[in-house]
């Protein structure tokens, strides 16, 4: 479960760098948002990704669990562009999503 | 990129001979250069002799695909020798200075 | 691009990333396949006996493990019993009879050579005479499918899961432990009988092994030797269902050790010589990676581009992703690809600091490791052994997440009988993969110590993490996954490259009209490696099946299949167009590996519909990965022979001539990711 938590992280820091890249952002959400909100996705996304890597390695140790947090980020990245480049419009509310249910299923 | 800093040979102007060499370099020079660092921090490094091994062989590896590309950026072909055999001759002579038996 | 002419550091790369990665990208697409099946290759193993499938756990297991090994050795010196986990459903026995007196001195060493071994010290390339000795594992190995257990002993026991005791670890071990072994033969030559457990009679037969290899000229009849050797040692080891007690018979396979073997020193050919080719293309790996990241420059910005449906622009794309979102992945599996070779590549530096002894240096590492105790002897006076039950669950109590791999009963039936427990998985990589353990009275049940994990230093750590990390060395089965997926992910880097090479070149042969013979080439061996050895290994896998099961030298059948099924596709490459065989390759490999998960379940095996019931996990999972991968096969084929090449007429309008060259040279660049502004600001 915990497992899952950190994936939703990295999906969910994922899907939040990539509305703050502009030209991504068009394809999500149809038009760019300004400059202030992007740079906040930004953040958002690469604190998502920090705290999950905290969360592998609290969990798995320090070896293993970076390991695993270059594995899920990599499977959650493959995802958010294979999105990105077929269905773009799911990837509104994916991460949150993603998030919200790993918590629930931590609960 | 001027390449009157540099001395060009004929070789230089030949394209295939040119990245012959490169090639052979790379390859050749490139594992002779790090053979070098393996050899020569395997026993300079002030590390217990296993380590001290290791980390030859880790950063052996690390210098052989830097030399790689360094050959094959470097503006001539003298040039990309230079960058291999200079560090090499220091090597050498570090390995030469280090007492004999010193790590053994 | 000219290296004549002024150029730009990064034209300089890209030239470099192409090339590097053309020259050996077929090996290296065969290298990452195997390799990252190999990630499974207990898994695989498990499913090419099919005899093992339906083996069950009602978790009384041990009592009957002991039950059978009180019956079939009885005055055995020590017992070794391999639990069945995650990896695989059977429980493997082992065990090694009293040696004659005088013999007992060095039996104490168990996994802990492996343990050394783990740290990736591989002396493999050593000079001639350990090269003997190395040689001699090798034919070693040769025989493992040649017994009756094949090669789930081998994957299982004398690699797996606690060869010695050491659970996972040992994994991987293969290309190190053999290493360390050939090192280890002339020095304590035969009586070391046993040092690796399970292996009770094999080192011994190491020594007998090496001889007879110095004597053998040629692998041939060395493998006819080794097979030799393989029945006797089948006596030592049996498979046991742990939940009848029942001795298990599998057939023979090559198995995943097959794949795994043939990931880093090939077949066919001396394995140093096997070595050294994939070391060497390791290296050109090493320097393209690094190479396509200086080259690529934008990761972060086009992170997640990936622009479908348009030619040239879509395979960098596609290129660029497979690379770039499994990056980490890719340079640590190249580097730590190289270390595990490295006492064999770089022997510089053992020559300096140890005369070129790898031997010296395999001692020294080991001295300062694991102290090896020697075997308690016997007292000669009977005693009940205490039940394993509760000594096990009082493990799994002390190490949750890890779980209990191996135990080791010393002396069974003596009053001075001990059990050791060792961890299933260890705790983290930079410990050389050092599994703990809990020592106990055998008779009374106590713990009499609980030895610590050695601490390893900072160089040796990060060399055991890098090795460990290559060789999958995880407690649980996620970093398993997730590195099977980034091998996944390799593969398609490395053929989307191949690919790229003749699809960036699409206008050079447009305006010469003709395709010239070096890209011929490429297209050939592009089909070649890519989908042939995908069908091969598909047929592979078939083989296994369709084979007679008792069939002698089954497992050199089933290899004589892969092969020879790759060959017949490399010549199906040559008399076919680029395209038709990309199609035809590509729909008759997803058509292979959709069938397996049926194949299975006519062939004695449990099918899916079962195993997943049943929680056959090892099983299961293979079906479903080949029905997925078979799915995606057919996907790519259908694209491909729906792929109409774009902007044919634009082409051909345009005037070629005096510009052709320089066009060509464009599209290369583009090819690997060089932007067109930097172009425009050098002209």
């Amino acid at each position: 479960m915990m497992d899952f938590l950190v994936f939703a992280m990295a999906l969910a820091g994922f899907n939040a760098l990539c509305v703050s890249m502009e030209r991504h952002a068009k394809q999500v959400v149809g038009h760019a948002p300004d400059e202030t909100k992007r740079r906040g996705f930004s953040a958002l996304g690469w604190a998502l990704l920090a705290l999950a890597l905290a969360l592998a390695v609290y969990y798995h140790g320090a070896s293993i669990g970076t390991a695993v947090w270059f594995g899920l980020m990599t499977v959650a990245a493959f995802i958010v562009g294979l999105l990105l480049s077929y269905r773009p419009r799911p990837l509104l509310g994916l991460g949150g999503a993603a998030l919200a249910v790993a918590l629930l299923l931590l609960v | 990129m001027s390449t009157s800093t540099h001395f060009v040979f004929f070789a230089d102007h030949r394209p295939w001979l040119n990245v012959s060499l490169r090639s052979v370099m790379a390859l050749f020079g490139g594992y002779g250069l790090a053979s070098m660092v393996a050899a020569t921090l395997a026993v300079g490094l002030p590390l217990p002799r296993p380590d001290a091994v290791m980390t030859a062989i880790m950063l052996a590896f690390l210098v052989h695909m830097l030399a790689a590309l360094w050959v094959f950026g470097a503006a001539t072909l003298t040039r990309a020798a230079a960058g291999l055999a200079m560090p090499a001759a220091l090597l050498g002579l570090w390995l030469w200075l280090l007492p004999v038996g010193a790590t053994a | 691009m000219r290296f004549d002419k002024p150029r730009h550091f990064r034209q300089s790369m890209s030239w470099l990333h192409t090339w590097a990665g053309l020259v050996l990208g077929w090996l290296l697409f065969a290298v990452f396949v195997t390799g990252t099946l190999a990630f499974f290759r207990n898994e695989i193993t498990t499913w090419m006996q099919p005899e093992l499938h339906s083996a069950r756990d009602d978790g009384h297991g041990l009592e009957r493990a002991v039950a059978v090994l009180e019956r079939k050795a009885p005055d055995a010196q020590q017992w070794s019993i391999n639990l069945q986990g995650p990896r695989s459903p059977v429980m493997n026995l082992s065990w090694r009879e009293a040696p004659a007196a005088g013999e007992r001195r060095s039996a104490g060493r168990r996994g802990e050579e492996g343990g050394d071994a783990d740290s990736g010290l591989e002396p493999p390339g050593g000079p001639a005479g350990r090269g003997e000795g190395h040689r001699a594992q090798d034919m070693q190995r040769e025989g493992r499918g040649d017994r009756p257990e094949g090669a789930r002993a081998e994957g299982m026991q004398r690699e797996g899961r606690g060869a010695g005791g050491r659970a996972e670890g040992g994994r991987g071990e293969g290309m190190q432990r053999e290493g360390m072994r050939a090192d280890n033969a002339p020095r304590q030559e035969a009586h070391t009988g046993g040092e690796r457990g399970p292996g009770s009679a094999r080192p011994q037969r190491g020594g007998e092994g090496r001889e007879m290899a110095m004597a053998a000229p040629q692998a041939e009849p060395a493998q006819a030797e080794a097979r030799q050797q393989g029945g006797q040692q089948a006596q030592n080891r049996l498979i046991m269902d742990p939940a009848t007690g029942e001795i298990l018979q599998p057939r023979q396979t090559a198995g995943g050790n097959f794949l795994y073997r043939f990931h880093f020193e090939l077949y066919g050919m001396d394995r140093l010589t096997g070595r050294w080719i994939v070391g060497i293309a390791t290296m050109f790996m090493f320097v393209a990676i690094i190479s396509g990241v200086i080259v690529h420059r934008n990761i972060f910005k086009d992170f997640f581009t990936f622009r479908p449906g348009k030619g040239k622009r879509s395979w960098l794309d596609a290129h660029n992703a497979t690379g770039v979102l499994a990056l980490p992945f890719h340079v640590v599996i190249t580097f730590s690809g190289l270390l595990l070779l490295g006492f064999q590549l770089m022997p510089a530096a053992v020559l300096t600091a140890y005369d070129g002894d790898t031997r010296a240096m395999a001692q020294e590492m080991r001295g300062r490791g694991n102290a090896n105790a020697p075997l308690p002897r016997p007292s000669g006076e009977k005693a009940a052994l205490t039940p394993l039950a509760p000594l096990v669950a009082e493990a799994e109590r002390e190490w949750p997440m890890q779980g209990v791999g191996a135990i080791t009963i010393t002396n069974p039936g003596d009053a001075r009988a001990t059990i050791e427990i060792r961890q299933a998985r260890t705790e983290g990589l930079s410990s050389r993969g050092a599994a703990r353990r809990m020592v106990f009275d055998g008779v009374t049940g106590e713990v009499l110590e609980r030895p610590p994990v050695a601490e390893s230093s900072a160089a040796s750590s990060a060399w055991n993490l890098m090795t460990a990390l290559h060789m999958g060395r995880f407690a649980s089965s996620l970093p398993r996954w997730l590195l099977f997926a980034s091998g996944v992910l390799g593969s398609l880097m490395v053929a989307s490259g191949l690919a790229m090479w003749v699809i960036a070149r699409q206008k050079d042969r447009e305006a010469l009209g003709r395709t010239p013979r070096g890209h011929r080439l490429v297209e050939v061996l592009n089909v070649a490696a890519v989908s042939g050895l995908l069908i091969a290994i598909a047929a592979y896998f078939w083989g296994n099946r369709l084979l007679p099961a008792d069939l002698a030298e089954r497992n050199l059948w089933e290899i004589r299949v892969f092969f020879s099924v790759w060959a017949l596709a490399a010549l199906h490459a040559i008399v076919r167009k680029y395209k038709a065989a990309w199609v035809e390759q590509l729909t008759l490999a997803g058509v292979l590996a959709m069938l397996l998960p049926v194949l299975n379940g006519a062939s004695g095996g449990v099918h899916l519909g079962h195993s997943l019931g049943a929680g056959q996990l090892q099983v299961a999972c293979f079906d479903a990965c080949a029905l997925v991968l078979g799915a995606l096969l057919m996907f790519a084929a259908r694209k491909v022979s729906l792929h109409v090449p774009r902007a044919k007429p634009g082409t051909k309008s345009r005037p070629a001539g005096a510009s052709k060259a320089k066009k060509a040279e464009a599209v290369d660049e583009l090819a690997a990711g060089l932007p067109v502004a930097l172009k425009t600001e050098e002209a």
